[in-house]
């Protein structure tokens, strides 16, 4: 077990190199440090995952702080694997546009309590923690790919040759995104049911998530069907990104919905 | 019997009309308006339910209004439309004893390896690649050649899905919950605060005992333990059912504190009594409890109110986070000669520590009893929905995780060139990239 301020320590200092590393890979044009800025935010974010869990005593999940650790870390994950498996071309353009990701997400941990909040008996589940991890790398993957619909459109509007290639990451990442919102969705609901009795409640949460999976699945569904690619999907994508914001983050929020951990 | 040529045109009729439908429900248009329209239905009556604050109970209402049903019926029949005519071809194609040889892609990667085609089967079965199909000229094969039918897995797996909710919402569910006083409070050091009693039998199991796990004022856990019929213990938590049998569960739904409230008359009343009523378990929102009292020739009506604002707001329900007394609070009224009832007092909070005295009835909380709410679920929808999550899954990870692949290694005049055809979901050139450096031996 760590104090509270030996937490602290951890999370400001992890947050300055994660934003030091980001300022770095955009101010200079060292690709060598680009392709290293992934790895220090993975480094960075599993620093904060570890000391919070230590701090606590379980994983942190639950409470809008929490969910800034644990979507930085399954944020920098994603991107440092997308960055990594993405083809030759793209990879340094996408470690400098997903750069500023990380940081903006843990500097937003800023706004909320850090005060530890106490489990109650029906949060003490696997698959409570699965479903928060799942929605999280989820979450991780429609960022990157939301991203990489900016270069996209860059790409496109330089009549960049490399657009195409953009292009096909982009729906790589959203078939993949797609998989982890339904994953997220399955676990929400088998957990919804043990504990309610019920699969889908249709409070805000259920409701944002079930437009946003019907929203990328016409996405993949053009995609498939119409052969929409480059433009089109990537202002598609860009579209559902307010939706996307909204669905992962209004929780935070508005205590108007069970997902709400601010306070009892 | 001859059919008469009435019949036949009836008949043709009817098929025409259904093979249009099918036809139009199988458009690959349909399918796009369909997702879109079910889209726009949830924008439209459950989105702004949200914001004015009455989800929940009202969101489950206009998920079952007919504009609902008719968007989601149709994504339904468009999902089946689409995929069942799939399900033939597919296993035709997939069933092939050898792969068929792809058109020699544009995006080729020349690949300067000197080995024959021979030994380049040989490499691509060490990548496993299957059903290698070999000339002087050219090798190919196929990797996770079944990997489609993930595809189809998913979309069936949505249809299970989208059935089992429906009858979960409308008919195939019985439910029961009852609240049991709970034997033991444990604090997180571990001492037992209070032990009582509390066997009951539950539909063939009974409930042994069940404790409370405190940190602080939160249950942090939850414990009950049920007898089955051959003596047997079986553990069950919140979040951790015990499945009973094939589509029933039994769950420790929950915690709270029943009240027992004391009434008794004062001199003001000619003809005194006591008497205690139990709220028996404050699992609801604003539970509201009557109670008519005939003292001294007037008869009473109190109301005993569960305070709402002491409930969580992530559950509508006081059990589930907090193990804080709820607040009680009680109206009185008296009856009128035309039966009405004239208020006495309105939203009187009862304190455990003192009694309070309206209309010379002495109220007061005698006992706050912790209980636990154990429910059983027996659902026929339990079934189809954990038969679609598992299909969705499967589905997912074999046709994303794993996905289709087919290579060809032809020889040009330049040299051998690798191409490959991957799934929607992989990066061609990646893969034959990773086969030209096994071909160079790097």
């Amino acid at each position: 077990m760590i104090t509270a301020s030996t937490f602290d320590l951890v999370w400001v200092t992890a947050a300055v190199v994660a934003a030091g590393a980001a300022t770095v890979t955009l101010a200079i044009g060292s690709h060598r440090l680009r392709v290293w800025a992934p790895a220090i935010h993975v480094a960075a974010t599993t620093a904060i995952l570890a000391a919070r869990t230590m701090q606590i005593g379980r994983l942190p999940v639950f409470g809008p702080f929490e969910n800034t650790i644990v979507a930085g870390w399954a944020a920098s994950v994603v991107i440092a694997a997308s960055c990594f498996s993405a083809p030759t071309a793209i990879k340094d353009r996408l470690a400098r546009a997903l750069a500023p990701c990380v940081p903006l997400i843990l500097v937003a941990g800023a706004a909320f309590s850090r005060s530890k909040g106490l489990m109650g008996a029906n949060e003490r589940a696997l698959i409570g923690y699965a479903h928060g991890y799942v929605g999280w790398f989820g979450f991780g993957l429609f960022l990157s790919a939301t991203v990489t619909a900016v270069l996209v459109l860059r790409a496109e509007g330089r009549k960049d040759s490399d657009g195409e290639t953009l292009s096909a990451h982009l729906f790589r990442l959203l078939c993949f995104g797609f998989a982890w919102l339904t994953a997220t969705m399955a676990s929400g609901a088998l957990y919804s049911f043990l504990l309610f009795s019920d699969w889908y409640q249709w409070q805000i949460v259920e409701v944002l998530s079930a437009l946003i999976w019907l929203g990328y699945a016409l996405l993949i569904h053009a995609h498939l069907l119409f052969g929409w690619k480059t433009r089109r999907l990537a202002i598609g994508v860009l579209a559902a990104g307010p939706l996307l914001l909204a669905t992962y983050w209004i929780w935070s929020f508005l205590p108007i919905t069970y997902h709400y951990f601010g306070g009892s | 019997m001859p059919r008469t040529p009435d019949d036949s045109s009836g008949d043709s009729v009817a098929r025409r009309s259904t093979r249009t439908l099918t036809r139009f429900l199988a458009n690959r248009r349909t399918a796009q308006y369909a997702l879109a329209g079910l889209g726009l239905v949830i924008a439209a009556t459950l989105l702004p339910l949200q914001f004015l604050g009455v989800s929940g109970a009202s969101g489950a209402a206009a998920s079952s209004s007919p504009a609902f049903i008719i968007a989601y019926a149709v994504v339904a029949l468009s999902i089946l439309a689409c995929e069942v005519p799939r399900v033939s071809s597919m296993l035709r194609r997939l069933s092939r004893g050898q792969a068929v040889a792809p058109k020699a892609s544009g995006s080729a990667i020349a690949c300067a390896t000197p080995l024959a085609s021979g030994e380049i089967a040989r490499v691509l079965r060490a990548k496993g690649y299957r059903r290698l199909a070999t000339t002087d000229e050219a090798v190919w094969g196929v990797r996770h050649a079944w990997a489609p039918l993930g595809d189809l897995m998913f979309h069936f797996g949505i249809l299970l899905v989208m059935a089992a909710s429906l009858a979960s919402a409308t008919v195939a569910r019985h439910e029961a919950t009852r609240s049991y006083p709970v034997q033991s409070v444990t604090s997180s050091a571990g001492a037992a605060r209070d032990t009582r009693d509390a066997s009951r039998v539950l539909r063939g199991y009974t409930l042994k005992s069940v404790r409370a796990f405190m940190d602080g004022k939160v249950i942090t856990d939850l414990r009950a333990v049920v007898t089955d019929t051959a003596g047997r213990d079986w553990s069950v938590e919140p979040a951790a059912p015990l499945i009973l049998g094939p589509g029933k569960l039994l769950l420790v739904d929950g915690w709270g504190y029943a009240a027992d409230v004391s009434l008794s008359g004062t001199e003001s009343v000619s003809t005194p009594f006591r008497t205690t009523v139990r709220i028996p378990a404050l699992h609801e929102r604003a539970t509201s409890h009557p109670l008519f009292i005939a003292a001294g020739g007037a008869t009473y009506r109190v109301t005993l109110t569960v305070d709402d604002s002491r409930l969580s707001a992530r559950t509508g329900r006081p059990s589930l986070h907090t193990a804080r007394l709820p607040r009680i609070r009680a109206t009185v009224g008296v009856r009128e000669k035309d039966g009405t009832y004239r208020l006495v007092e309105r939203d009187v909070t009862l304190a455990r520590s003192r009694e309070t005295t309206v209309a010379g009835i002495v109220l007061g909380l005698t006992r706050q009893r912790p209980y636990a709410a154990v429910r059983t679920i027996e659902s026929w929808s339990i079934l189809p929905m954990l038969l679609g999550l598992t299909a969705i899954t499967v589905g997912l990870i074999w046709r994303l995780g794993i996905g289709r692949r087919d290579a060809v290694v032809e020889r040009r005049a330049t040299g051998w060139h690798v191409s490959v055809k991957a799934d929607a979901y992989r990066l061609a050139t990646a893969e034959a990239e990773r086969i030209c450096r096994a071909l160079e031996g790097r």
